[in-house]
């Protein structure tokens, strides 16, 4: 309605300037008062869409919602990272403070310890978690027989669907100085050690277990990808005579690259971010050093010693960060080849 | 036009049921600041032993009992088990207050003080004066409890859990296999060097095992001293010919430190001892797969004489006293609680819409027929009155569904727990059905631990911010560097380093503190 409000006036201006006959601004005024018209088609398609597909949109209803309720209104509270939060002021009661929340992380004996844990996990979990499920995928479709490929295929994402908390449980276990691990390491003539009291051990026990438990889940999307290549594909691939290992590099592997690096980019915007629950439940204080990672450090500060602006300066601090390696990610990859999120 | 109509009234039949589900919502937050019913909402902890026979504490006979009683219909809300402390801090910061919430408020960030001007519990002094009789008769006869339970200030801030003997004060201290000892001919160790021989000699006879374990090793030297008293130093802050000091700054804590070093060097202390939690703790202590712990009285030492008896295994264990360096000497250091702690401890919170019911209900368990409600349950099921002294029946010790003491107690009463009244020496009597628990206590409780113990000092707002800080950092250093000098990670030539470091995060300030909190305390 007010963008024809908005035209009327506009023609009405245009008449009057064509009257008093200056038109030194007349190409702007054009220009604008195209875009004017541009935009009002654009909002009267939107409007028409509406009207057709009004079921449709409401069904993405919930969705939006979700997003506004869960994700964008809690951003508000983010404001307690530059105050001195008490519950008993609220949140907007509460002193405005600056920055003070994030010197004192910067300057604090744990924020070395705590960025240099978060992003070695981080880089591990790139290089080692990402690329499992892919060459997974991979040898898995070379498989021939179906019922081999089925049962495989089973077996590995089963660990996906227990609890966190159980295989936490298990994965203490098999490290424990009595069991299986060291009953192998023994076998070969090591000795016996409690595994997790070892702090060059945590991130590895971390990372693999973590490929472990999700390598087939994640290999599902690349599966799906693969299943989506042309098999005239291979069948010119063949006929020039390329073997199984030139199939895969040539037709398989540019298949699924789309489908790699949008996942990469997605990956990047989590970069920094390491879940604190397995973290949590598999630390003691021994490895602090090598397991303290920036979420774990929220999670004990803000809700473990009730210093709820500190930890929500740390968690900001961390979203800040992922914000920029996801749109330093996007940028890259568009310049190197074209593919990107936005 | 039928089709429009009939959209329509899908439409309407939909939006009434969603604003019927919100209004059904605010429904029940009102109800449970509703007076009508004489309804309360209190918010606190339930025990595990108590979760394996209900989900709410308002199930429970003592509670019906109660209602009975007081004519005050209770709603509990239940934290998740472990969870406690998580969740109250996320009780606290939405603002959602129930009527009564039951915690540790001299833990609270900023202490009972802070919490009060935070707006989060009131000042009871006006409702102890004039509607809680018989908490308000109890402090005036006992005036140092009436010290205990307020502030600097003098302000009252909750209905308190207290200890009624010195005999419940301390329950927790060493344990070790008697029938290993006899084994060896050992006697019972009281000195480092006695305690080297023994599990020395544990090691010799059974390779296998760990002589000596843990489950949070920090944790139980901080609440015992165990080991480390015997170098005439406690942990963490306690008080030293008048003066507040800090363990790990005192020379003997180098000296436990160094000898821990030196006994898991030698295989005696358990490689896995700084992860085990309790359910590895116990059943490396059923399997006999280690000989000595650091143990609770009931929840340890009596569950595992109890689990030996029912299984009729060969598994004997007996309290030692805390260990010295010279034999005769009497232990410095050990487990000591004091009669109030500001653990279960009920406050009433701003949101509470009838104080004074609220009031009324908490006081209940400081009267007399309260304080047998709640230490021994219900007169002629859990309990029988035997010429004044209240006896459990078999429903508590023998129970015949095959509930141990303590589950079946915490059925039925509150002693093994805790809540707004005053404990019983006579519940621990019959609790300890070991001869050996008797003994351990007995043992366990010889110490000079009283002489050291801090006061439940409170402190100003500044001062618990400035603490709270200095020792987050501290506390979680500290836990650290202990695990990683015993383990050999971190060499202990680098103690001196440690200490330097605790001076950098300002270790002065924290003690300088805590001594100005006792000083006001003892003034008060």
């Amino acid at each position: 309605m007010w963008c024809k409000v908005l035209l009327i006036d506009m023609i009405k201006d245009k008449r009057s300037q064509n009257r008093s006959k200056v038109n030194q601004n007349s190409d702007t005024y054009e220009k604008a008062f195209e875009a004017a018209i541009k935009f009002s088609r654009v909002v009267q398609n939107i409007k028409a869409d509406f009207k057709k597909n009004k079921l449709i949109y409401s069904m993405a209803l919930p969705v939006l919602c979700y997003y506004i309720i869960f994700h964008y209104a809690p951003l508000y509270g983010a404001i307690i990272a530059f105050k001195e939060y008490t519950p008993g002021r609220g949140i907007w009661d509460s002193p405005w403070v600056g920055f003070r929340q994030f010197t004192a992380f910067f300057n604090s004996y744990y924020f070395a310890r705590v960025m240099k844990n978060t992003f070695l996990i981080s880089v591990y979990e790139l290089c080692f978690g990402f690329p499992a499920p892919i060459i997974f995928a991979l040898m898995l479709n070379e498989v021939k027989n179906k019922y081999f490929k089925g049962t495989v295929q089973t077996i590995v994402y089963l660990p996906h669907f227990i609890s966190l908390v159980v295989v936490c449980g298990l994965i203490k276990a098999f490290t424990d100085s009595n069991g299986i691990i060291n009953d192998i390491i023994v076998l070969f003539g090591g000795t016996e050690s409690s595994l997790l009291l070892n702090p060059a051990l945590f991130k590895p026990i971390y990372v693999l277990s973590g490929v472990w438990q999700e390598i087939g889940w994640g290999a599902i999307i690349y599966l799906a990808a693969l299943s989506a290549i042309d098999p005239q594909l291979y069948e010119a691939a063949k006929l020039d005579g390329a073997g199984r290992f030139k199939q895969v590099v040539h037709v398989t592997i540019p298949g699924i690259a789309p489908t790699v690096v949008i996942l990469l980019i997605m990956r990047m915007g989590r970069m920094l971010n390491v879940g604190f629950e397995k973290i949590i439940l598999l630390y003691n204080p021994a490895i602090y050093e090598t397991s303290e990672v920036i979420s774990s450090y929220v999670y004990k500060v803000g809700l473990q010693q009730f210093n709820w602006s500190f930890s929500t300066a740390v968690g900001l601090f961390n979203s800040v960060i992922n914000f920029m390696l996801l749109i330093l990610s996007n940028k890259i990859s568009r310049l190197l080849n074209d593919v990107s999120l936005w | 036009m039928k089709g429009k109509i009939r959209r329509r009234i899908i439409t309407i039949v939909c939006i009434t049921l969603i604003s019927a589900l919100f209004v059904s919502c605010n429904n029940e937050r009102n109800g449970s600041n509703g007076d009508p019913n004489k309804e309360l909402s209190v918010w606190c902890t339930l025990y595990a032993d108590i979760a394996l026979m209900y989900f709410n504490y308002a199930e429970m006979p003592l509670y019906k009992e109660l209602e009975k009683k007081t004519g005050i219909k209770i709603k509990f809300q239940h934290p998740a088990a472990g969870q406690q402390s998580e969740q109250f801090n996320l009780l606290v910061a939405s603002g959602d207050l129930p009527d009564i919430i039951a915690n540790d408020w001299l833990g609270y960030p900023g202490g009972p003080e802070r919490a009060m001007t935070d707006k989060v519990i009131i000042p009871l002094n006006d409702l102890i004066e004039n509607h809680a009789p018989n908490l308000k008769k109890f402090i005036s006869e006992n005036k140092e409890y009436d010290k205990m339970i307020k502030t600097d200030s003098g302000n009252y801030y909750v209905f308190p859990f207290i200890r009624g003997d010195e005999f419940l004060y301390t329950y927790r201290g060493i344990i070790i296999r008697k029938d290993w000892l006899d084994e060896e001919g050992l006697d019972i160790p009281s000195t480092i060097s006695e305690w080297h021989n023994a599990l020395t000699a544990f090691k010799k006879a059974r390779p296998d095992i760990s002589p000596l374990t843990f489950s949070s090793f920090a944790g139980a030297v901080a609440a015992t001293s165990a080991f480390l008293g015997a170098f005439g130093t406690g942990d963490g802050f306690y008080i030293q010919d008048g003066k507040v000091v800090y363990g790990a700054l005192e020379p003997g804590y180098e000296k436990f430190v160094r000898l821990m070093r030196t006994w898991y060097e030698e295989g005696l202390i358990d490689k896995d001892f700084a992860t085990n939690d309790s359910n590895a703790l116990n059943s490396k202590m059923l399997s006999s797969r280690a000989g000595s712990t650091i143990a609770q009285a009931g929840s340890g030492l009596g569950r595992y004489l109890d689990y030996a008896k029912q299984e009729n295994i060969s598994l004997d264990f007996v309290g030692c006293p805390y260990p010295v360096l010279t034999k005769g000497q009497k232990p410095e250091f050990g487990h000591r609680m004091s009669s109030y702690e500001g653990i279960g401890s009920y406050a009433i919170t701003v949101k509470c819409a009838d104080k004074e019911l609220a009031a009324k209900w908490c006081d209940y368990g400081y009267g007399a027929e309260g304080h047998m409600l709640y230490n021994f349950g219900i007169e002629g099921v859990s309990y029988n009155l035997e010429d004044g002294y209240p006896r459990y029946t078999d429903l508590i010790l023998k129970n015949p569904e095959g509930l141990s003491v303590s589950q079946a107690l915490n059925g039925y009463a509150r002693s093994l727990s805790n809540g707004p009244f005053v404990q019983d020496k006579r519940y621990f009597e019959q609790y300890m059905a070991h001869e050996q628990q008797k003994e351990a206590i007995n043992r366990w409780s010889n110490t000079n631990a009283a002489a050291h113990a801090l006061p439940p000092v409170t402190y100003t707002e500044e001062e618990s911010l400035k603490f709270s800080k200095i020792m987050n950092d501290i506390n979680t250093f500290k836990d650290e560097m202990l695990i990683k000098f015993v383990i050999g990670m971190e060499p202990i030539s680098n103690y001196s380093n440690f200490v330097k470091q605790l001076h950098i995060f300002n270790i002065e300030e924290a003690i300088s503190v805590v001594q100005g909190a006792v000083d006001r305390y003892d003034k008060r």
